[in-house]
C-alpha cells in the first residue's frame, strides 16, 4: 500500500508548531481524522487553545479533524 | 438577562393562536420551556408534551423529560417512533433528520387529531435559524409551528426564563439525539447508538458535562467543550478504559474541542438544508 502523503505534511506541521517527535495516523471510515501520537512531555499543551491552533496547521495537510490519542504511550493503536 | 416583555407578549399571542396543542417533547431545554409556559397560557387540559421514545434518544432525556412534566404538572405521553426501521434513515445520508421527523412529527400529528389537539408544536427558537436541519422540511409539511422561534426568543433567552420558572433544565447542555454523533454515510444501528451512550454515560459520571462521543466506525472522537479540555489529561486513563469498555478500539480527543455541527463540516453548502426564520 503506497504510503498517504498527508501523514508526512502533518508530521513535518507538528514539528514547525514545536511538537517534535509526533506521530500521526490516518482514521475514520473516510479517513478523514489526523490520529496524532505526542511525547507526554508535550500532552498538557495539547489541550486548548494552543491544541485548536496546532488543529489548524494539520489540517491544512488535508484532513477533517485532528484529535489526539488517549492511549498510555505504551500501547500500540492497534491493541 | 432580560427577556423583553414583547417577546413574553408574542409567545403568550402565539400559543393562544394555536388554541390547544401537542408539543414535541424530548426532555431538552427547549421543549420544557415550551411545554411549561403553553401550560400557564392555555391549562393543562389544552397542553400535551409527547416524546417520541426510540434507540436514537438518551435514556437520560428520558429520565428528563418525565420528571419534569411530573414535577411541574405538564400532561405528559410517550409515543414510540420506529425511524430505525426506515432504510433510508437507517443509511444515514446528510438529510437523515428528515426520515426520523416525518416519523415523529406524522405520530405526533396522530395523537393530536385523536385527542382533538388543534396544533403540533417543535421548540426550535431563533438562533437555530440558518442551522443545517433538514427536519424542518418534515416540520413544515406537517403544519408544526414553532413557537418559540415565531417570538424571537434566543437560546439564552429562553435559559434565562426558564431559570426565573424554576425548571431543572435552565442550564443543560444542547442534547440532540444520539444519531448526531455518527458521520453522515455510516450507517445508524441500535448498537451503534447503544455505545455512544454508553460512552457519554461514562464522561458524565466523570464530570464532564458538554461534550460529544461522535463515532467513527471503531473509532471514538471526543469533542468536549474548550471550557472543560483542559480536564482531560488528569482523568485520561478512565476515559481511555470507560469509552474501549464500550466497544470501541481506539479513543482519541479531537484538539479544536466541542463545536455545534462539527459532522455537517464535510458538507458542501448546495447539501445544506438551512432553518428559515419567522415571518
Amino acid at each position: 500500500m503506497t504510503a498517504d502523503p498527508r501523514v508526512s505534511a502533518a508530521e513535518q506541521a507538528l514539528a514547525r508548531q514545536g511538537v517534535p517527535g509526533a506521530s500521526v495516523e490516518v482514521e475514520g471510515h473516510e479517513r478523514e481524522i489526523a490520529a496524532v501520537r505526542v511525547p507526554e512531555s508535550a500532552w498538557a499543551r495539547m489541550m486548548g487553545d494552543e491544541g485548536a491552533a496546532i488543529a489548524q496547521a494539520v489540517k491544512a495537510a488535508g484532513f477533517r479533524y485532528v484529535a489526539l490519542d488517549l492511549a498510555p504511550a505504551d500501547e500500540s493503536a492497534a491493541d | 438577562m432580560m427577556v423583553p416583555q414583547e417577546k413574553r407578549d408574542r409567545l403568550a399571542a402565539v400559543l393562544r393562536e394555536c388554541e390547544s396543542v401537542a408539543i414535541g417533547y424530548s426532555g431538552g431545554v427547549d421543549s420544557v420551556f415550551l411545554a411549561r409556559v403553553a401550560v400557564d397560557v392555555l391549562g393543562r387540559e389544552r397542553v400535551l408534551a409527547v416524546t417520541g421514545k426510540s434507540d436514537s434518544i438518551a435514556s437520560w432525556m428520558e429520565d428528563t423529560a418525565r420528571q419534569v412534566a411530573g414535577e411541574f404538572g405538564i400532561p405528559w405521553l410517550e409515543v414510540e417512533t420506529r425511524e430505525m426501521d426506515d432504510p433510508r434513515y437507517a443509511a444515514n445520508p446528510n438529510n437523515r433528520c428528515y426520515f426520523c421527523k416525518s416519523e415523529l412529527w406524522g405520530r405526533l400529528s396522530s395523537v393530536a387529531r385523536e385527542r382533538g389537539l388543534r396544533t403540533v408544536l417543535d421548540g426550535s427558537n431563533a438562533d437555530d435559524v440558518g442551522d443545517h436541519r433538514p427536519g424542518a422540511v418534515a416540520a413544515a409539511e406537517n403544519a408544526v409551528r414553532s413557537p418559540l422561534l415565531e417570538a424571537g426568543l434566543t437560546k439564552a433567552e429562553i435559559r434565562a426564563w426558564s431559570h426565573e420558572l424554576g425548571l431543572p433544565t435552565w442550564d443543560q447542555p444542547a442534547a440532540p439525539c444520539l444519531a448526531s454523533r455518527l458521520p453522515y454515510g455510516l450507517a445508524v444501528t441500535p448498537e451503534r447508538l447503544r455505545q455512544v451512550e454508553r460512552a457519554e454515560l461514562a464522561l458524565r459520571a466523570l464530570g464532564f458535562r458538554d461534550f460529544r462521543v461522535r463515532h467513527h466506525g471503531d473509532v471514538a472522537r471526543l469533542e468536549v467543550h474548550p471550557g472543560e479540555i483542559g480536564r482531560v489529561p488528569a482523568h485520561r486513563a478512565a476515559i481511555h478504559a470507560a469509552v474501549r469498555d464500550a466497544g470501541f478500539r481506539r479513543v482519541l480527543v479531537d484538539l479544536q474541542g466541542y463545536r455545534r455541527g462539527a459532522l455537517n463540516e464535510g458538507l458542501a453548502a448546495s447539501q445544506l438544508v438551512q432553518l428559515r426564520g419567522a415571518a
